[in-house]
C-alpha cells in the first residue's frame, strides 16, 4: 500500500523536486495518482504554482517595480559615487 | 563609444548616476533590504560601468545595461551569502513538523484551504505585493538566498546547486520548506481574510 500511495508530505516534496531534477517514472505516476485523489494536495499544487509565479514576478525588473516603494539616493551619496570613480 | 578622456567618461557616468541612480537604488534595496549594502552595490555597478564603458556599444539602452550590471552584483552577493551560511536543514527549521501528522499527511487544521485565484490581477495588486514581500522576509536568510538565486538567475536547478555547492536534494528540500512556510503565511495574511 505504502509503495503505491504517497504521503502528503512526500507528494508536496515531489512537486518541488520535479522542477529541479527529472522524476522517475514511478515518482511521476505516484504524484499524479496522489494529486488526483487528495483534494488538499491538489489545492496545494495550484497554490504552489501561483507562489512560483509571484516569486518570478518579484524577481523581474519590469513587473517587480510596481510593488517596490521608491527610494532616493541622497545628493551626497551620488557625489561620493561619482568621486570614487576617480580613485580607481 | 569612443571616450578619449577620463573627464568625458566621468561626465557620462555622472549623468547616468543622476538619471538612473534612484531607480537602481530602489531595486537594490528591494532585493537586499539593506540601505548601506544597496549603496555599495550601486557604487560597484557604476565602477564596473566606468571600467567597461568602451565595451558598451549602445546596443542596449544605458538603463538596461546598468540594470544588468546591478543584477549580476546582486546575484554575486546572494551567492556569497548562500555559500557562507550553512544551508540549514535542521529539524527546528522544518515547517513540516507542525503541518503533517505522524503518517506525514496533512493535519486536519493545516490542510490547504481553497484560495480564490480568480482575481486575475492579484499579482499586480500592490496590497498583495506587500503581504507577499512580508511573508518572504520571514523566511530564514539562507532559504531566501536560495530563492533569490533561483528566480533572479533563471537558471536550471542543477546549475544553481553547483553554484551553491549543495546537492539537488538539499535544494528541493529547502524550496519545499520555503514553499510550505510561504503558503501558510499567505493563507493567514491574505486568502483567509479576503472575500
Amino acid at each position: 500500500m505504502n509503495k503505491v500511495m504517497l504521503s502528503c508530505k512526500k507528494a508536496t516534496e515531489l512537486m518541488e523536486k520535479q522542477h529541479i531534477v527529472r522524476l522517475t517514472q514511478v515518482e511521476r505516476v505516484q504524484l499524479f495518482m496522489h494529486t488526483r485523489m487528495c483534494d488538499a494536495c491538489s489545492r496545494y499544487a495550484k497554490q504552489s504554482e501561483f507562489i512560483d509565479k509571484a516569486f518570478g514576478q518579484d524577481a523581474s525588473l519590469e513587473a517587480g517595480n510596481k510593488h517596490v516603494s521608491p527610494k532616493i539616493l541622497s545628493r551626497a551619496i551620488k557625489d561620493k559615487i561619482i568621486n570614487n570613480l576617480e580613485n580607481k | 563609444m569612443h571616450m578619449n578622456t577620463f573627464m568625458e567618461k566621468q561626465g557620462v557616468l555622472a549623468h547616468w548616476v543622476d538619471q538612473f541612480g534612484d531607480e537602481l537604488y530602489t531595486w537594490a534595496f528591494h532585493k537586499t533590504r539593506d540601505e548601506s549594502l544597496a549603496e555599495d552595490l550601486i557604487q560597484d555597478t557604476f565602477l564596473v560601468a566606468f571600467q567597461s564603458l568602451e565595451k558598451f556599444q549602445q546596443r542596449s539602452s544605458p538603463r538596461t545595461w546598468l540594470f544588468s550590471i546591478l543584477n549580476n552584483k546582486i546575484i554575486d552577493y546572494y551567492r556569497q551569502q548562500a555559500r557562507h551560511s550553512t544551508m540549514s536543514l535542521e529539524a527546528q527549521n522544518d515547517p513540516s513538523d507542525s503541518l503533517f501528522d505522524e503518517d506525514d499527511n496533512w493535519k486536519k487544521e493545516s490542510r490547504p484551504a481553497e484560495w480564490d485565484l480568480s482575481h486575475h490581477h492579484l499579482l499586480d495588486d500592490p496590497e498583495f505585493g506587500k503581504i507577499f514581500y512580508a511573508c518572504m522576509e520571514h523566511l530564514p536568510a539562507s532559504w531566501l538566498s536560495c530563492l533569490q538565486l533561483k528566480y533572479l538567475e533563471a537558471k536550471e536547478g542543477e546549475e544553481i546547486c553547483q553554484v551553491l555547492n549543495i546537492s539537488p536534494s538539499n535544494f528541493w528540500q529547502i524550496l519545499h520548506r520555503a514553499k510550505l512556510q510561504m503558503r501558510v503565511c499567505l493563507e493567514k495574511r491574505w486568502f483567509s481574510i479576503q472575500g
